[in-house]
């Protein structure tokens, strides 16, 4: 059941339950009060034919001394005087002196119950209300001594007026409360469903949530439990939303590497299966065997150093690395152990000038970074260039910055922002000559990125580039300030 | 002789293509990047093209747009292989798609199709003094007719527009039967033993051992 009509049932449930008790009790006090009206009008009534009864029988008694056996005849004649006298049409009067009917008004004394004259004293009164056919009457019973004798007097009376007005009262209230009732409802139904509208409307949010839709918003204001509630449900959305865009930013990403992944897959894969396909089904000259086997050679070279490459990215991406001081002098001579060799076979010279200075960091990674770098800059220079490796400490900005400088051919603004991205090479054949795999700078930049450093890119078209690592001494610098490289 | 130009970035499969084409018979012009591509375009004619899409400068179905108004056939050469690729490589007017990795008859058979379909490739193909007339389903031996089944004809037609290639049972099964390989099968070998009989190619056809088959042009040398 719909929580509105909950509501209007409940609130019915009770209106109708008090309506009922408070008019019970309200036509049940006013018919007791009619009728101890209607009793007392009769007691009086019994008195006051009592009363002329008895000055009438003692008056027939002295004054003309008879004796009791022969009044019979006289108490009839008082009856009539005395209810002919003073009582109304619907009244009559039994008057029964020494144990014997002796004076009916209207021949139905038979019907007075004996419970009326029983537990009576001298001076006592009773009454009875009785039902006779659709008629009620009150039957008052008095009871005194005349001349020691027993005299009763029963005095009949008419009450259905008193009954009529509770029936009436109770068909009046059944109408009235059910006119009441009727209109309370229409009224309670209009109330419940403007109190519970914004329930249905935060109902429809959360459906339209469910079927994916995140970008949707409850305009349900007030202060109130279903105002708060709406302000929750608003920021769950918003907060929905945004993890869903977070997740779905991390799956396209996740599928363009997949993607540039299986692209750059192809290629060695094209040229292994198209030249071994050549070996095997052709007849071919030795030279021509060996051109073909050595496609087939320096193609699976890069596929192994791809595969490595990659493997280095996907354990980066899942452990922690293990800091240590490392000192840039022991970097430099690292490096120029490594590098310079490679780079004298193409008569390029390393200039290194290098503060001495500690820096925190995994020394083996940052050789493959620097390494890295150093390889690119050949791979961009000209036959007997110069590289220079500079190292230097910026007090303002407590940090340190080392860059590798070369003077080679330059990169446009648009490869520069793409160089970290993965498989993303700038000259695709050249680079492929040098046996590059696109997976150098990012995984480069995956580096530096758990070193909290930041790489800086400066390069212009034939002049040259720079790439810079920042080494902040306060880490938390190093967030607010990552922007080239991610 | 029909000219191809290659445009594709990468040199060795640049390599590949051209090689086997010109052992193939064709005459190639390799160039390395789109602009490169449009600018050979104005000034020489081309029979096909063989375009890679990803390549640097201008793309290849950029460079389409402009290929499409020479009307030289274009057989797309891509390492995409999802199905809106294809779409856009075939929409865009290209004759045929072509997935990388791909294998060399594979290759060949594309371009032969494309080039029979602009009638720039000979109608017939010839075998010393067999003609096979593919369309007409004719084939003649010093111009006497020679009668063949269907399938016959088909692996006659593989077997000499892949001269002096060793074509693997594999791919001949894909190409004549469209089925998967079966060890067992005895049908190649039959329909081979027939061939062989039927057009006096008792030497030509030279069983390459426990692999396949070679049409093989005894006088021709090698490249």
């Amino acid at each position: 059941m719909k929580f509105r009509y909950k509501v209007l049932m409940v609130n019915l449930i009770m209106l109708s339950l008090s309506l009922g008790i408070v008019g019970y009790l309200m036509i049940r006090r006013n018919f007791e009060l009619a009728r101890d009206t209607q009793v007392k009008n009769a007691i009086m009534e019994n008195n006051l034919v009592q009363s002329s009864v008895e000055y009438e029988l003692l008056q027939i008694l002295y004054n003309q001394a008879r004796q009791v056996q022969w009044i019979e005849g006289e108490i009839s004649d008082i009856g009539d005087r005395v209810v002919g006298g003073m009582l109304a049409e619907s009244s009559s009067v039994y008057i029964r002196y020494a144990d014997s009917y002796v004076y009916s008004s209207d021949d139905a004394e038979t019907r007075i119950s004996d419970t009326l004259y029983s537990e009576l004293n001298i001076g006592g009164k009773n009454y009875m209300i009785c039902k006779e056919g659709e008629k009620y009457f009150i039957y008052v019973t008095s009871y005194s001594e005349v001349r020691n004798r027993k005299l009763y007097i029963v005095s009949k009376q008419e009450i259905s007026d008193v009954y009529r007005m509770l029936e009436e009262q109770i068909s009046y209230f059944r109408v009235l409360i059910a006119v009441v009732v009727l209109t309370v409802s229409v009224v309670l139904y209009f109330i419940s469903i403007y109190l519970t509208r914004p329930l249905e409307r935060l109902n429809q949010v959360a459906g339209e949530i469910t079927a994916g839709n995140y970008n949707v918003h409850v305009a349900v204001s007030g202060r109130d439990e279903v105002g708060q509630l709406a302000g929750n449900v608003n920021i769950m959305a918003d907060a929905i939303q945004a993890h869903i865009l977070e997740l779905k930013e991390m799956i396209r990403s996740r599928e363009q590497f997949v993607a540039d992944f299986t692209h750059e897959i192809k290629t060695p894969m094209t040229t292994i299966i198209g030249y071994s396909d050549m070996i095997r089904s052709m007849e071919l000259s030795r030279e021509e065997q060996i051109l073909a086997s050595n496609y087939i050679f320096s193609e699976g070279k890069r596929l192994e150093i791809m595969s490595g490459k990659l493997f280095e990215l996907l354990y980066l991406k899942q452990h922690t690395l293990k800091m240590s001081p490392v000192h840039t002098e022991d970097l430099e001579r690292e490096l120029r152990r490594i590098t310079v060799p490679m780079l004298e076979k193409k008569g390029l010279e390393l200039r290194t000038d290098i503060e001495p200075s500690v820096l925190m960091g995994d020394k083996d990674l940052l050789i493959t970074v620097f390494v890295n770098l150093i390889d690119n800059a050949r791979k961009a220079s000209k036959e007997d260039a110069v590289i220079r490796l500079n190292g230097r400490k910026s007090l303002e900005d407590a940090c340190y910055e080392l860059e590798v400088v070369d003077y080679g051919i330059g990169m446009s603004q648009e490869d520069a922002q793409h160089i970290c991205d993965e498989f993303y090479m700038v000259d695709k054949s050249r680079s492929r000559r040098e046996g590059g795999a696109g997976l150098g700078l990012s995984l480069s930049a995956l580096i530096l990125e758990r070193h909290q450093a930041v790489l800086r890119v400066e390069s212009k078209l034939g002049e040259g580039t720079t790439m810079r690592v920042i080494f902040y001494e306060n880490t938390k610098t190093a967030s607010e300030d990552e922007e080239t490289c991610k | 002789m029909i000219r191809i130009l290659i445009v594709e970035d990468e040199k060795p499969i640049s390599d590949l293509i051209r090689w086997n084409l010109t052992k193939a018979g064709y005459g190639c012009t390799c160039v390395y990047d789109g602009l490169e591509a449009a600018n050979i375009l104005e000034n020489q004619g081309f029979d096909l093209i063989i375009l890679d899409v990803m390549l640097p400068h201008i793309n290849g179905y950029e460079l389409m747009e402009y290929i499409r108004s020479l009307e030289i056939p274009v057989i797309f050469l891509t390492a995409k292989s999802s199905l809106e690729d294809r779409l856009k490589g075939l929409t865009s007017g290209a004759e045929d798609y072509m997935v990388k990795p791909f294998e060399i008859v594979e290759l060949l058979a594309r371009v032969n199709i494309v080039l029979r379909r602009y009638r720039k490739a000979e109608q017939c193909l010839k075998f010393r003094d067999i003609v096979a007339d593919v369309d007409n389903q004719r084939v003649t031996k010093a111009g006497k007719e020679v009668v063949l089944t269907p399938k016959e004809l088909e692996l006659l037609a593989l077997l000499m527009r892949n001269q002096n290639i060793t074509l693997f049972r594999e791919r001949i099964y894909e190409e004549i039967w469209g089925a998967e390989y079966s060890v067992e099968s005895r049908t190649l070998d039959l329909h081979i033993q027939r061939l062989r009989r039927k057009l006096e190619l008792g030497n030509a056809i030279k069983t390459v051992f426990k692999v396949g088959y070679r049409l093989e042009d005894t006088d021709e040398v090698s490249i």
